[in-house]
């Protein structure tokens, strides 16, 4: 099947090539122009041929055309479209730069062409997080997060407020591509995932794809979230400051070299622990965050990137503490063989770990585990000819897993040092696509991916005579492989599909298909999973998932583009998703491989999304109808259940409106369906007076409907060009009617508040948790 | 000691929202009925104990019914038979007198409501308490007179973990001979994964005050029991399944469905009057 698609591929190519001789190329890049930053998914449109391409995730942009006149217009939304007129009669270079649009502009100037992206887009399942809307919508405690903005987009549910798990599509929280910089972030929470480690000051960009996942990517079932940080204005030195309520940032970013190099380098810590000291109280909590990115651009042809990122959660309690983080480095560099061949050459390092450590002279221990990741690989886009774009690359990927070590802190320590056994893995893919545009009216991307997976020495495998035994684990042998040596090898092939067919002007039918596997697997049985998960790979008695998803989509504009909408069904199907045995015990288990449970997953839905791009109210509103069932062999006695986070409905709203030049209101409102919950149904008394739940299956019940309503008030600083410094306010209430809702549910034996237990201690009762009542927050920013 | 990772984030979140929590009443299904055995043979001469009930509904008060006229006994493998005959006091409890053999595998077979329900446990060995001690937890005292009046005293645990078998404990803690264990939501119990062969002074479970008797015993366990005890501490202290593992009815060793635990276990016990020298 490879071989043929490469031979299609080829001789779609051939012939191109053999028209082709005649041909120019325009290619350039595309970038703000007050500070240089690349403009990513700008729209690059020949009206004499009515069709055009768009800039790749680093501005770049590369068009082959017969020679002539053209009128080529330069457009990206929120900026005013450029226009200008060549005569092609050889390669050209065309680096343009886009003025944003102010809100000033917006209400006088009709722009004779707006975007139209989603509808043109060779895109389905796409939803670009826009982070000047997230910055003015309401904020928990101040903080804007990218994340909360994508727990709310068409097809992604959440397990309910302060977590920054979010689930696409019927997958779980861990089935995301979340790549920063192209290294893959393994948690992305902070403080237990009240924020998540994305600081808005330093975003660029963030795409969430929740089908058509590009050829490029591959690793995980149900999502990419794709975050590119900000290059660093390559004009002049400036940079912004914020406070808020519990966190504080500042950024700054400048020239190394007037527009050939630059920086950007930004921190944040929170400072409740620093407040309560002032009061005397003692909240040993904290978070921070770096990141730091330096790019050259010494000429058209080669730019390089170095970024990386550091974060860490600190939470120090009576006798000891816990700390977790996530580090990231990413080396990219572009490089253009031609006018028509782009090249991104990657390495990119990520590293995620935990620890806990108990102070204390008998039960003193140190607690850690980590897994750490390092990628190369090469992607390249070849601009054959205004109808074929080919993509083919390569990635490599070395892992190491340390799923805990235990050392003793002190000699009388009733502990002794015990390590699980590190895994090491390697993971090899090469890829080959094409997006083609074989009409005005249809266009199509498809592709091939060979994902190769393996699980390497050294490493001792034990072999079990029933390996789903988690009550008595018989091990039959037990083999040591050496260094290097293949374990176990996954082979698979993921092909890709998307096909759009324009209807007129204002609306598209889009079609996709896509296979994916996921080879390392998030230790949690839990709904939510907390940063002392660990990873895992792929091994004897952990097979690959699978995923195949199927959607269709309908989507439209109105009103030249002011309004779009878009309409999508999707099913998947999953194979092999992981699970885990009831009760099972995830954490320091020698025998984990005993607990794991693989079953499958269906799960289908109906995503509806509005947005009004412009105009002094603006925001998108979205609804989501889905289901996801599992049937897992051993959980739920064998049976389908729901899914932790399956909900029926959701709905969100996310508005501004400017009320004036300055002044501007954001809302954001969230309906969801209740999540799944498993309650028991009986009780009974065991041994010294225990009064246990029996359970008659899981996620029977669910929880009452999730809604509330934020608000925020922003105003901006008096405009003057004479000032160095802009300032802007926000105020955001959360939760504005004080909703209790609900967070969890538990059982316990009936007690007071002071705990006592109430009468005679055979009453249970259902307590229902809440995580936020109505909530102030503010935030002070400065730019400069 | 291992779910330490999940009652710390759960408690972080959890304590912080503690005004937002409220009791909410659910229209339940009913449970379908379940056997309830509870079945303890150690290694002391005693009237070895097996209880055998069944479950009510979620929201039933009162004792869970104690099922009368079952047909109770057990065997070990050097060929001896005791049958268990019912307390005339107790409804429900099975007796026999007997002394359970380190070594030995027993097993249990309850004829109960046209059901069998059968379990097999060998009893382990389990090393003794060399001795207790007890010592003032100085953050805990706020004047002078705490000394005498407060519960302010640890008690003091001193023992060997053999390090060449595999060993699986509970912990029982009596004060004044009442057992302590936070009105039935404490579970003392533990594997020997990484404890090493040297318990010097670990401190049990609550605070005494002065001239208290204080009793500990050490149970070893097969593993099953291991597991139950486990997966009745997540069953207890669960906090919905959101950060720790959705809940599930516990794991056992006793076959055909019956919910509860034949426990085969050797006993050492030790006591103490805390605050004398």
């Amino acid at each position: 099947m490879l071989r043929t698609l490469i031979q299609v591929i080829i001789f779609l190519g051939l012939t191109n090539i053999a028209f082709s001789q005649d041909k120019h190329t325009i290619s350039g890049y595309l970038k703000d122009v007050n500070n240089a930053e690349e403009l990513i998914g700008a729209t690059i449109f020949i009206k004499e041929i009515k069709n055009g391409v768009v800039t790749n995730p680093y501005g770049f942009y590369s068009i082959t055309l017969p020679p002539g006149d053209y009128t080529i217009s330069f457009s990206y939304i929120g900026y005013q479209t450029q226009s200008t007129n060549i005569n092609l009669s050889e390669d050209i270079s065309i680096n343009m730069e886009l003025q944003e649009e102010s809100t000033e502009l917006l209400e006088v100037v009709v722009t004779a062409e707006e975007e139209d992206h989603y509808v043109k887009d060779l895109s389905i399942g796409r939803s670009e997080i826009n982070i000047k809307e997230v910055k003015q919508l309401p904020a928990l405690f101040g903080e804007p997060d990218i994340i909360k903005a994508v727990q709310m987009q068409p097809g992604v549910l959440t397990a309910g407020e302060g977590t920054s798990a979010f689930f696409v599509r019927g997958g779980s929280s861990d089935q995301n591509l979340i790549l920063l910089d192209e290294a893959p972030v393994y948690d992305p929470s902070h403080f237990f995932g009240l924020f998540s480690v994305f600081n808005a000051d330093v975003i660029k960009s963030s795409d969430l794809y929740r089908g058509g996942i590009p050829v490029q990517y591959g690793g995980r079932l149900s999502s990419m979230l794709d975050v590119r940080t900000k290059d660093g204005n390559a004009k002049q030195l400036g940079g912004s400051a914020s406070i808020g309520s519990l966190a504080s940032k500042i950024m700054l970013e400048g020239p190394i070299a007037k527009e050939k190099s630059s920086f950007m380098i930004s921190g944040r810590r929170s400072y409740i622990d620093v407040m309560a000291k002032l009061f005397n109280e003692d909240i040993p909590v904290y978070y921070y965050d770096l990141n730091a990115k330096v790019n050259w651009k010494p000429n058209n042809k080669d730019r390089f990137f170095v970024s990386a990122y550091l974060g860490r959660d600190v939470l120090r309690f009576d006798g000891g503490g816990i700390d977790w983080g996530n580090k990231t480095t990413t080396f990219r560099w572009n490089h253009l063989f031609s006018e028509r061949m782009f090249s991104n050459l990657t390495v990119a390092y990520s590293d995620f770990d935990y620890g806990l450590n108990i102070d204390d002279p008998l039960e003193g221990l140190d607690w850690t585990a980590n897994m750490q990741e390092l990628t190369l690989k090469n992607d390249v886009s070849y601009f054959l000819n205004p109808k074929n774009e080919l993509s083919f690359g390569f990635q490599v990927t070395g892992r190491r897993f340390s799923p805990g070590k235990i050392t003793p802190t002190g000699s009388r320590s009733i502990f002794k040092t015990i390590e699980l056994e590190k895994m090491y893995a390697m993971d090899y893919a090469a890829y080959i696509g094409n997006t083609q545009r074989l009409s005005e009216k249809l266009s199509l991307q498809y592709g091939l991916r060979f994902a190769m997976f393996q699980h390497i020495g050294p490493g001792t495998v034990r072999y079990y005579e029933d390996p789903q035994d988690n009550l008595d684990p018989q091990i039959t042998s037990i083999k040591y492989h050496k260094k290097y040596k293949p374990i176990k090898t996954y082979a698979n092939l993921e092909p890709r599909f998307l096909a759009r067919y324009t209807l007129d002007e204002q609306s598209s039918l889009k079609a996709s298909y896509q296979r994916m596997f996921q080879y390392v697997h998030l230790i949690a049985n839990s709904t939510v999973p907390i940063p002392f998960n660990t990873w895992a790979p792929s091994s004897e008695y952990l097979r690959p998932q699978r995923a195949d998803q199927v959607a269709l989509g309908y989507f439209r504009n109105f009103k030249s583009n002011e309004y779009e909408f878009s309409g999508e069904i999707y099913y998947k199907d999953m194979l092999d998703v992981t699970d885990f045995a009831d009760n099972a015990q995830v954490f320091f288990n020698e025998n984990l491989s005993t607990e794991y449970r693989q079953g499958e997953s269906d799960s289908y839905g109906l995503e509806i999304s509005l947005r009004k791009n412009e105009g002094k109210l603006t925001g998108f509103l979205s609804y989501t109808f889905s289901k996801t069932e599992r049937r897992v062999p051993d959980v739920n006695d064998s049976q389908v259940f729901l899914a932790n986070y399956d909900r029926r409905n959701a709905f969100n709203i996310a508005a501004t409106y400017q009320l004036t030049d300055r002044k501007s209101i954001g809302g954001t409102f969230t309906y969801t369906t209740g999540r799944p919950i498993t309650i028991p149904t009986g009780r009974y008394e065991y041994g010294d007076g225990f009064n246990l739940d029996y359970y008659s299956g899981r996620n029977g019940y669910k929880m009452v409907d999730f809604h509330r309503l934020d608000l925020s008030y922003n105003i901006e600083g008096k405009k003057n060009d004479l000032r160095k410094f802009k300032t802007s306010q926000s105020i955001s209430i959360y939760n504005v009617y004080n909703r209790r809702n609900p967070f969890t549910v538990y059982s316990r034996t009936k007690q007071d508040k002071e705990g006592e237990i109430i009468g005679d201690g055979t009453e249970k009762e259902l307590r229902q948790v809440s995580l936020f009542p109505i909530l102030m927050s503010y935030s002070f920013q400065i730019r400069f | 000691m291992k779910n330490i990772l999940i009652y710390i984030a759960a408690s972080f979140i959890l304590a912080s929202c503690s005004n937002l929590e409220k009791t909410i009443e659910l229209d339940l299904e009913q449970a379908e009925q379940v056997i309830v055995i509870d079945g303890l043979i150690t290694n002391e001469l005693r009237k070895q104990r097996i209880v055998v009930g069944q479950n009510v509904d979620f929201y039933t008060t009162g004792e869970t019914p104690r099922l009368s006229g079952a047909a109770v006994s057990v065997t070990d493998d050097a060929g001896n038979t005791f049958q268990f005959e019912e307390d005339p006091d107790n409804e429900g409890v099975y007796l026999s007198e007997f002394q359970g053999i380190e070594g030995r595998t027993y097993s249990m077979k309850v004829e109960v409501k046209g059901g069998i329900y059968e379990a097999t446990e060998t009893l382990n060995p389990v090393s003794p308490i060399d001795s207790l001690g007890w010592e003032v937890d100085f953050d805990e005292v706020e004047n002078e007179t705490d000394l005498d009046t407060a519960y302010v005293y640890d008690v003091l645990i001193y023992t060997k973990e053999p390090q060449d078998t595999k060993d699986y404990y509970l912990f029982k803690f009596y004060e004044n001979g009442v057992i302590q264990n936070d009105d039935g939501r404490d579970i003392f119990y533990a594997d020997d994964e990484y404890i090493g062969e040297n318990i010097d002074g670990i401190t049990g479970g609550y605070y005494h005050k002065k001239e208290d008797s204080v009793t500990v015993e050490m149970y070893s366990m097969a593993r099953s029991g291991f597991l139950f005890y486990q997966d009745m501490d997540l069953n207890l202290n669960n906090d919905g399944g959101l950060f720790g593992p959705i809940p599930a009815n516990l794991r056992n060793n006793i076959s055909n469905g019956a919910l509860g635990l034949f426990q085969v276990s050797s006993v050492s016990r030790e006591s103490i009057i805390i605050g004398v020298e």
